[in-house]
């Protein structure tokens, strides 16, 4: 059952009555009161002719309304907010031409083509084709201990095969050059020499 | 500061007002939603530099832009001007916008602060006698039983309409104009405007209260010396003008 309330409790709910802005109950109460009471229907009808005299009169179409948009754009661009692709790029051009000679991307280019043709040009032994470089040729700054080598290597005249420092593979050339002086023809040898005998 | 925490409001209780409950006109309908997504979608492209993303949001929204700005500034020029403003902050600022939030209702707010701002540098409209000097032409019927077009030309009716606007103070302005142009629910008004649910409620309130007793008073000096605005402009006395001041009008 909806309460029904006095006036002065329904007076200040009126105007937002008339805009539809009350809740379902409190519409309700405000009808309830309404229905019985004169005085209260009149400030709603009061209140109703003047919010529509305001709704009719507020601004509603837009065919008066300016195409906003180039005049925002032209702000922003006033501004420098943004810039325009087509004002961009002869500024672009533009900063380019004030730092460099008109010329300088040629002579650049050519610059690049000699230089290159000058290096394809090179005499070979100056072009190690394998194997490590020479001590010397790199720029180490003084005598430098070479660097280890893998594989096979020639044995220096004061250096025995047989030492810790030979190679596995390099013992054996040894050995089979001791065994090929030992296997020496008869013929080449004399009798003190095949006796041993000094 | 008042109860509502509005410095701007007069200091009259708002104890009376119904509590706010929801209403069938305060909820977003799926075709809301779609725009709400298709703003957002236009809002992230113009923020990765695609400039036609930009154009696109401002010529969709500057319609809106215009009508707030000119119902509230009240000639074509002004609105334009503050209308094109907004979207160069709404460019500007385009980095800090919060995607929790609906576009319409931050270009809302910009817009109304824009006028607003306009409004309060402006020189009040009753301090000028000569506008609107063959108003007095018409003759009103009792607004209590005839629609307004019967008794004024749309033009006319426009003017007098402005002129009891701009008799409000620009708060009130705002919240009525939102409401019943724009049709925005209390809510949403709320954030535009920067303040509570209830507070909104209160002016929309006292703002419709004043703007008929606005309108009943204009009509009744119209109805009186047959001249219209002209004469109604001065008729005040300095005891109206602090009473308006009181109650929120200008």
């Amino acid at each position: 059952m909806t309460e029904i309330k006095n006036c002065s409790a329904i007076e200040n709910e009126l105007a937002l009555f008339v805009g539809g802005e009350l809740g379902p109950r409190s519409r309700a109460e405000v009808e309830a009161h309404l229905a019985r009471c004169e005085s209260c229907s009149r400030a709603v009808d009061r209140l109703a002719a003047s919010r529509s005299a305001l709704r009719s009169g507020l601004e509603r179409g837009e065919e008066r309304m300016p195409d906003l948009w180039q005049g925002v754009r032209a702000r922003l661009v006033e501004s420098g907010t943004i810039r325009t692709v087509e004002s961009a790029l002869p500024t672009l051009a533009a900063a380019r031409r004030r730092s460099m000679p008109r010329w300088f991307p040629l002579a650049a280019a050519a610059a690049v083509l000699l230089a290159f043709g000058l290096w394809m040009l090179q005499p070979d032994e100056q072009l190690p084709k394998s194997g490590p470089l020479p001590v010397n040729s790199v720029a180490l700054g003084g005598p430098k201990k070479p660097a280890p080598q893998s594989g096979l290597r020639r044995l220096s005249p004061d250096e025995s095969a047989l030492s810790s420092s030979a190679t596995p593979i390099e013992a054996l050339q040894e050995e089979q050059r001791l065994r090929a002086s030992i296997e020496m023809p008869t013929g080449t040898q004399t009798a003190s020499q095949r006796l041993g005998i000094h | 500061m008042n109860h509502n925490g509005d410095p701007d409001a007069p200091d009259v209780s708002p104890e009376g007002l119904p509590e706010p409950e929801p209403t069938e006109a305060e909820g977003a309908d799926s075709e809301q939603q779609f725009s709400r997504a298709e703003d957002h979608q236009l809002l992230r492209r113009a923020q990765a530099g695609e400039e036609s993303a930009f154009e696109a949001l401002v010529r969709k929204h500057q319609a809106r832009a215009w009508r707030v700005a000119r119902n509230l500034v009240g000639n074509d020029e002004d609105a334009a001007d503050l209308a094109q403003e907004a979207f160069v902050r709404v460019f500007r600022n385009l980095a800090s916008f919060d995607f929790d939030h609906g576009f319409t209702t931050w270009l809302y707010r910009i817009v109304t602060n824009l006028a607003i701002d306009h409004l309060r540098r402006r020189r009040p409209v009753w301090s000028t006698a000569a506008q609107g000097e063959d108003e007095g032409e018409q003759e009103l019927v009792d607004s209590r039983v005839a629609s307004p077009a019967e008794g004024l030309e749309r033009s006319e009716l426009a003017q007098e309409v402005k002129a009891c606007m701009d008799a409000l103070a620009p708060h009130f302005q705002s919240v009525l104009m939102l409401r019943e142009i724009e049709g925005l629910p209390c809510n949403e008004i709320a954030k535009i405007v920067g303040a509570t649910h209830v507070t909104v409620r209160w002016r929309l309130h006292r703002g419709r209260k004043l703007f008929q007793e606005e309108w009943e008073r204009r009509s009744r000096l119209r109805e009186k010396t047959g001249r219209g605005s002209a004469d109604d402009t001065n008729s005040r006395n300095s005891s109206d003008v602090e009473r308006a001041e009181e109650e929120g009008l200008r």
